[in-house]
């Protein structure tokens, strides 16, 4: 136990004082040197543990994957294309659906609730237990989200007793047939999506509540003052100033839609037509062993972001300070 | 005027969640409740740690033993009792990782050059690949043969070999059999042919009671169970050879022999007559409830097919059920000639490296000391047959020892413990969809085979 | 904000009709929080429910059947206790999450802030990098890292852990900040810097204080993200004695080990320490710090 507190300790020491021995010293380096190349030479200094760190575990297992997608299953030879023809080839294709079901419902799905929420909260004196609600289920790891939600969806044959909280409302307001949530292909893949959705709320809202929070009151003030309704405020104050927040938030549910594994691969792993793509990448990883295809489908993954990648590129430009 | 809101309603999930502390607090020093540490009867923990001190020469050499398993909760807490005496005796750590993602781990950490020492697998598949990679270690000429070979079935050391040495050690095992509610249950029980049993499922369904128990989601694991019906149905009407050609590749997944014994599986869950509730039920209702409709009121079902241990499941639901009392079992139902062959599932001992501490550690592994204190745990039966029916003091497991592990039966490994794991996940895979689409089997069975 | 809303109905021209339309409208408010929160917390609640009835109760009916026979148990809660070694288990998981969360903030507020705040070549291509890096699935950085730690023979330590968790969630934070710093008005800083002021005294005085919400947000993801990560503790501390909390409750979760309930009552025992995090971090939720900073 001692050994557990002294390293966090450290940690909790080591993060900031890695930070400042290099950020300090370099502040008192480039003093010497003009303004201009002080400014130059600033962001550099600032930048290197976090590209230091994100170098490390990101850039270079992404470089080695890039790498890994041109060779074999054990990475012993090279293969050329092959693994992108078969990631591109039919393999893929029955899955790639199914993202763009989650890459269109789910970021809209979220963005809208959480833009609700976070609007409706602000208004509200209760809004930190409100709020607390929301952000509940993130608390939650995937095990603990798979058990509840598969009580939620539990299915009881027509006559029985439904012990799933769904179908017992559903069969008592409709007096209809069960529904089996996650066996029935016109269902099951909303039904995983709103599992995501549950699960994505809480944080999707403190983003945009921060953005609430910081949003300039005087503008929302002087139109109010000047008599404008509730839906013209929204749409003509709170939306625009809060739409580079709205933008992340879209940004990271659609990156969320194309990785998306956990929930698809305790829900159902991917039977009854609701594959996805990372889970697949599992598969050839952790299943077939297959370290070349794997890592295709990751630069699979990568080529399918680019649009979401570039739509941000407005905001990088438009922004920054001086 | 901000502040004071705040501070007054955060409050509030903070006392909430306080007072749940707080509740916990208290519960745990109920008396009502307890959660005792597994107790293990005191002549066998003394038996196995005067064995342990023999290993080391009755010096503490200390040091760590790492292994990278699949248990949790309950279950790794009697194996640990059974190895506290190891512990005890001389001074080895044995440290433990029990995890359902074990694939993914063992693979990263062979991968990166960083194996656990040992690896407990549920399967032999493990155990041919990385023997094959050159990582394991020649168990047998660790521990020595002689403490091996005799005391445990051939056909366990046989699955456990790979070019004349032994790389595995089986220790927890269980069978698979049929279940029944001894009072809904009135069928053959003297090992009845599947014809016969099956004669007694239909008359009963037709008097419109189901007879079958199934359910079989078991998240990505879905349709295993179904998996070991089927195995379990080969080995008994079709043969050991059949059941070792599907794990050697020798047999087809589309030969007929394999077929008709989906066919059979898909006669009991395509039919809503058979099965409560029928395919979708079946296939959305988890596994582990499969036992729930035995005892249901009125009882749903009456037969399962399914592991030792849906008997200990099966009481978890129902307290008051009564093992064999009530709650019986039978082999699987075949044709005589296959009465002597069982299939059956463990936990099998590979060694990634060869130290002092490993060496111990299984030589006491392997003992009849240790595997007796397994036993008496109540919730395996164990590999070695030193173990004797009078060991056990779980009707369910002695009753197993005398009937599906007694001299003359051999065991023969499932072709998914032994396959690569791509073929188990289109079979599983492929049963899920069977289950749900009867017209789709030749293509699930094709699908199969393109997996090897 | 009660003063602010009395001096908006103050000052805004009020009729009767009006004043019920603003009343209805509250209602409309307060019903669709309501909602909101109850079909938010159902799921919640049918587990915490769970985690007080016995296996026997939970497989054969409803979970809101225990308020119609209500019969708790809380042996679930024991059990849980006892199989997850909650006191140690808790430490570890604090252990892990604390630093990561405290190294996820910093380090990304540090990168959002040179991205956002000075111009240099290469800003907008390390950017938009910062936003393709979150599509790299996790499982692919097991590996390299683990040869990584494993030559630097720091393995069973928890800092793999902390960088690899810092790791992969900076870039979003990075991209998650950017828009926040960006949008403090540059007036602010060039009068910081008229005066005098360095970067770095930029940096802490002036761009972190005015952004408590967003890093409330980021600390609390991240700390939800290390909270509960299965992959990466499992192959760097193992589940005995360095295990973290979430290891030892998703090793309930066993195939044929049964007892669903008892998993339950682990995942709201897991559930407290970022509860607690949740409502405390949200004093951070405070309208127009940024608004004051302008005004002022």
């Amino acid at each position: 136990m001692t050994s557990q507190i002294l390293q966090l300790v450290l940690g909790l020491l080591a993060m900031p004082a890695i930070v400042l021995a290099i950020i300090l010293p370099g502040e008192l380096a480039i003093r010497r040197f003009p303004q201009k190349r002080q400014s130059s030479l600033r962001p550099w200094i600032w930048l290197s543990p976090v590209l230091a760190l994100v170098g490390l575990v990101i850039a270079y297992p992404l470089a080695a994957s890039i790498v890994f997608s041109f060779r074999d299953a054990t990475a012993s030879k090279w293969v050329g294309f092959s693994n992108f023809v078969w990631a591109f080839g039919s393999a893929m294709r029955p899955v790639l659906f199914n993202n763009v079901l989650w890459i269109v419902v789910f970021p809209l799905l979220t963005a809208v609730l959480a833009l609700s929420a976070a609007i409706m909260l602000d208004r509200v004196k209760y809004e930190r237990i409100a709020r607390t609600f929301l952000i509940l289920p993130t608390a939650m790891s995937f095990v603990a989200g798979a058990v509840i939600w598969k009580m939620m969806y539990t299915y009881e044959p027509p006559m029985q007793p439904q012990t799933g909280t769904l179908n017992a409302i559903w069969t008592a307001i409709t007096g209809r047939m069960p529904i089996a949530w996650l066996i029935d292909r016109s269902v099951n893949n909303y039904a995983l999506i709103v599992v995501a959705v549950w699960m994505s709320i809480g944080v999707a809202t403190l983003i945009l509540s921060a953005g609430v929070k910081n949003m300039p009151r005087e503008l929302v003030e002087a139109a109010r003052i000047d008599g404008a309704g509730e839906w013209a405020i929204f749409r003509f104050v709170t939306l625009p100033s809060l739409w580079p927040t709205i933008l992340v938030v879209l940004t990271t549910q659609a990156i969320f839609s194309l990785k998306v594994f956990d929930i698809v691969y305790v829900m159902t792993n991917g039977s009854f037509g609701t594959d996805v793509i990372a889970n697949r990448m599992y598969t050839e990883l952790f299943v077939k062993q297959n370290l070349g295809t794997a890592s295709a489908i990751a630069v699979l993954l990568l080529i399918l972001a680019s649009p979401v990648i570039f739509m941000n590129i407005k905001q990088i430009k438009s922004g920054g300070g001086e | 005027m901000v502040l004071l809101k705040t501070e007054k309603t955060s409050r509030v999930p903070t006392l909430l969640s306080m007072g749940f502390v707080v509740a916990m607090a208290l519960a745990s020093s109920d008396r009502m409740v307890h959660a005792q540490a597994v107790e293990l009867p005191k002549p066998l923990i003394d038996a196995a740690q005067a064995y342990a001190s023999k290993l080391t020469g009755g010096q503490k050499i200390g040091g760590k033993v790492s292994i990278l398993g699949v248990n949790g909760g309950r279950e790794l807490d009697m194996l640990k009792a059974a190895w506290a005496p190891f512990q005890a005796a001389t001074g080895i750590t044995v440290d433990y990782t029990g995890t359902t993602d074990f694939a993914a781990v063992l693979q990263t950490r062979v991968q990166a050059g960083d194996p656990p020492d040992l690896a407990g697998s549920t399967n032999i598949n493990n155990l041919m690949r990385y023997a094959k990679q050159g990582a394991l270690k020649d168990i047998g000429a660790m521990v020595g043969e002689a403490a091996i070979k005799g005391k445990f079935d051939a056909g366990l050391v046989d699955a456990a070999s790979l070019n004349g040495k032994i790389y595995g050690v089986w220790t927890e095992l269980n069978n698979f059999m049929v279940w029944y509610n001894a009072h809904t249950y009135d069928g053959p029980k003297d090992s009845p042919t599947w014809e016969q049993f099956d004669a007694w499922a239909v008359k009963r369904a037709n008097a419109g009671k189901t007879p079958w128990c199934y359910t079989d989601e078991r998240g990505a694991s879905s349709g295993a169970l179904a998996g070991n019906w089927i195995q379990a149905y080969i080995l008994k009407n079709s043969g050991q050879k059949t059941l070792k050609g599907l794990a050697d590749g020798s047999v087809s997944w589309t030969a007929p022999e394999v077929k008709a014994a989906f066919e059979a599986f898909g006669k009991v869950a395509h039919d809503p007559k058979m099965v409560p509730g029928g395919p979708v039920a079946a296939m959305s209702t988890p596994a582990v409830k499969v036992g729930t409709g035995l005892f249901y009121e009125p009882p749903q079902c009456s037969v399962l097919l399914w592991g030792t241990y849906a008997g200990s499941l099966t009481t978890l639901i129902y307290p008051k059920v009564k093992p064999i009392e009530d709650l019986d079992f039978m082999p699987v139902p075949g044709t005589p000639e296959n009465a002597a062959y069982e299939t059956f599932g463990g936990t099998l001992y590979l060694a990634f490296k060869d130290t002092p501490q490993v060496k111990a550690f299984l030589s006491y592994l392997v003992s009849d000391e240790a595997q007796k204190l397994v036993a008496s745990a109540g919730n395996w039966t164990v590999a070695s047959q030193a173990v004797q029916p009078s060991d056990y003091s779980n009707p369910v497991l002695k009753r197993a020892r005398e009937t599906l592990l007694k001299p003359g039966v051999t065991l023969v490994a499932q072709p998914t413990q032994v396959v690569d794991p791509p073929v188990i996940q289109a079979l599983w895979k492929g049963i899920v969809q069977y289950v749900l689409d009867p017209d789709s089997l030749d293509s699930v069975l094709q699908s199969i085979d393109a997996a090897r | 904000m009660s003063a602010i809303e009395s001096h908006r109905t103050m000052s805004a021209p009020m009729q009767s009709t009006s004043k019920l339309g603003t009343r209805l409208k509250g209602v409309a408010l307060h019903t669709a929080v309501f909602l909101l929160c109850l079909v938010w917390f159902t799921p919640v609640l049918s587990l915490f429910v769970t985690t007080f009835r016995s296996e026997s109760d939970s497989s054969r009916t409803g979970w809101w059947h225990a308020f119609i026979e209500w019969r708790p148990v809380l042996s679930n809660y024991v059990e849980a206790m006892y199989l997850t070694g909650v006191g140690r288990s808790v430490v570890n998981s604090i252990v892990l999450t604390v630093p990561t969360v405290l190294g996820t903030v910093l380090f990304s507020a540090i990168g959002a802030f040179t991205l956002a705040r000075m111009r240099f070549r290469g800003r907008i291509a390390l950017f938009l990098a910062m936003v393709g890096f979150q599509v790299l699935p996790p499982q692919l950085v097991l590996v390299p890292m683990l040869k990584f730690f494993l030559a630097l023979g720091l393995t069973g330590t928890f800092i793999p852990v902390w960088i690899i968790e810092m790791g992969l969630t900076v870039p979003f934070g990075i991209f998650l900040l950017y828009g926040f710093f960006a949008s403090i008005p540059s007036d602010l800083v060039e009068a910081a810097r008229i005066d005098g002021a360095s970067e770095p005294r930029i940096f802490l005085q002036i761009i972190l204080p005015l952004s408590g919400a967003v890093l409330a947000s980021l600390a609390i993801l991240q700390f939800m993200i290390a909270w509960n990560h299965l992959l990466i503790p499992l192959i760097f501390l193992g589940s005995g004695s360095l295990s973290p909390l979430t290891v030892q409750v998703a090793s309930l979760a066993q195939t044929n080990a049964g007892g669903l309930n008892t998993l339950t009552a682990a995942t709201f025992i897991s559930v407290i320490v970022p509860l607690v995090l949740i409502v405390t971090l949200q004093k951070y939720f405070v309208r127009g710090v940024l608004g004051g900073a302008v005004k002022g």
